[in-house]
């Protein structure tokens, strides 16, 4: 008793969350095509996950949260942005849930509700995607070089520069593909659908 | 035998010696790579982050130029756009309404898209050519070099997706290193996380996951570690010296690629495989088996 320290999720009123949350853990199922009841909560995912060192709650916890609806804990959770997709968890659920499909679909929801705590993450994401639509392809260059301008990090990795000049490992111009417009138009019909409500 | 060859993004740049060594090595072994013409980024990691409609819209598009040069199968070297590759894949085989949402979403139709079946290089490799025939190739074996093969995760996983070797004890490297004369260790990381695409945003991540791939191939007593996938060969090798300056433990754990030695074994020059473009330097440990 008296612990400063608690966990805010460890002091929550679950009488009423499911009752609250019940449509936004039914659109978690839907989106992820995962059932969040499966999870009989043996932790087998925590204990093989190798980012669980960095999280703020467990695989497990986040799979119970959204069991109980404890929808703001989750969003807020650096957790969802610290899944690898290394997909250790997903190989050795004794229930097949498929917790990084999971974490995809919780991920992109803090996206739409303003949540990214995880800032960086979130930053090198949305150059990639925007290297992709712009060129069709990854300029790894210009990624990084973005990448180190906009999260304040001028001269992160300058070290290793030269040596990746050196070895021919970087190239200075971005390879474009010639339909590019092909690509253009999956990104913006995606986002179309996206706001007429949504896919299957 | 004629496939699609997806290099994917990292090998037109970083992986430069991946795609080149790929090429001759499947050339020896009677693989015909063709390159699927104006093929577009799988959206990697990011892409299925932010919509997972977005990422399979991606790698339909290049599923579809497959069918459009006539041929039925692709393969990728990279583990990450093998992922994304073969899970639009095996969905769009699955799911008719996913399927419909695609075509409207990227303007083309996917019935002959959805034949196409996709393989990573070291199945095709495995399956097509096999022990007996890689064996048949070598002319400098390797001379029992002690290596780490370093599957990985997306290689194997997820196991409904992959269908390939298995998810948490892969074999299938080590079988192809033996066939070339190397002694794969045993050892317990080959199918752990490098940390994969925290590589920029999250550096530590990296220094701290890899560390732990470089200790465990150092208990083990490889001399190299062995990878099949652009991500993990780029994690751990640029680095490495960061991973060495946080455990205080000098490794210079060369990081070399599958079909870098397959090509050494098969007598191209460490130059041709592209072996000089390594930060950790392999000179030491080829000239002491006679390769350099």
């Amino acid at each position: 008793m008296g612990s400063k320290t608690v966990k805010k999720s460890n002091l929550v009123n679950i009488s009423t969350l499911f009752t609250e949350s019940r449509s936004f853990v039914a659109m978690v199922r839907q989106e992820s095509g995962v059932d969040e009841k499966d999870c009989y909560q043996c932790g087998k995912c925590s204990a093989g996950c190798p980012l669980a060192f960095d999280m703020d709650y467990m695989p497990r916890e986040i799979m119970r949260m959204l069991q109980l609806g404890m929808v703001d804990d989750i969003l807020h959770s650096h957790t969802i942005w610290l899944c690898s997709h290394c997909i250790t968890c997903y190989s050795r659920c004794p229930r097949s849930v498929d917790l990084p499909r999971i974490m995809d679909t919780l991920r992109l929801e803090a996206i739409k509700r303003g949540h990214a705590p995880e800032k960086q993450i979130k930053l090198f994401g949305d150059l990639f995607l925007w290297s992709v639509r712009q060129f069709g392809r990854v300029f790894e260059m210009g990624l990084i070089m973005g990448f180190n301008l906009k999260s304040g990090q001028f001269f992160k990795d300058i070290m290793l520069g030269p040596a990746m000049l050196l070895n021919r490992k970087i190239s200075l111009l971005p390879h474009k593909i010639a339909d590019g417009g092909a690509v253009k138009e999956i990104f913006d019909r995606t986002k179309e659908m996206e706001r007429e409500g949504g896919h299957s | 035998m004629d496939i699609a060859y997806f290099p994917g993004c990292s090998l037109h740049a970083m992986a430069h010696e991946y795609d080149t060594s790929t090429r001759l090595v499947c050339q020896r072994l009677g693989i015909n790579l063709y390159e699927v013409p104006d093929w577009n980024c799988c959206g990697a990691t990011a892409a299925h982050s932010l919509d997972h409609h977005l990422s399979v819209g991606l790698s339909s598009r290049n599923l579809a130029l497959v069918k459009d040069m006539n041929l039925k199968q692709m393969t990728t070297p990279c583990a990450g756009c093998f992922n994304r590759l073969k899970t639009a894949s095996v969905e769009l085989k699955q799911n008719d309404d996913l399927t419909a949402e695609i075509e409207k979403l990227a303007g083309i139709s996917l019935t002959g898209a959805k034949e196409v079946e996709v393989a990573h290089t070291l199945q095709v490799i495995m399956e097509a050519v096999g022990m007996e025939g890689i064996k048949e190739q070598v002319i400098k074996p390797l001379n029992g070099m002690k290596l780490a093969a370093y599957s990985g995760c997306l290689i194997t996983r997820p196991r409904a997706i992959a269908q390939f070797d298995d998810p948490e004890q892969p074999v299938a490297l080590d079988h192809l290193l033996q066939a070339l004369g190397a002694q794969p260790v045993h050892w317990s990381h080959k199918a752990e996380c490098c940390g994969g695409g925290f590589a920029a945003s999250d550096t530590d991540i990296v220094v701290d996951l890899g560390g732990q791939v470089l200790e465990a191939a150092r208990q083990a007593g490889a001399e190299a570690i062995v990878a099949a996938c652009p991500m993990c060969q780029t994690n751990l090798d640029t680095r490495q010296r960061a991973i060495e300056d946080e455990r205080g433990i000098k490794y210079n754990l060369p990081i070399v690629y599958f079909t870098q030695l397959m090509g050494l074994a098969f007598s191209y020059s460490p130059r041709q495989m592209g072996l000089n473009r390594l930060l950790t330097s392999p000179t030491t440990l080829l000239r002491s088996r006679g390769l350099s």
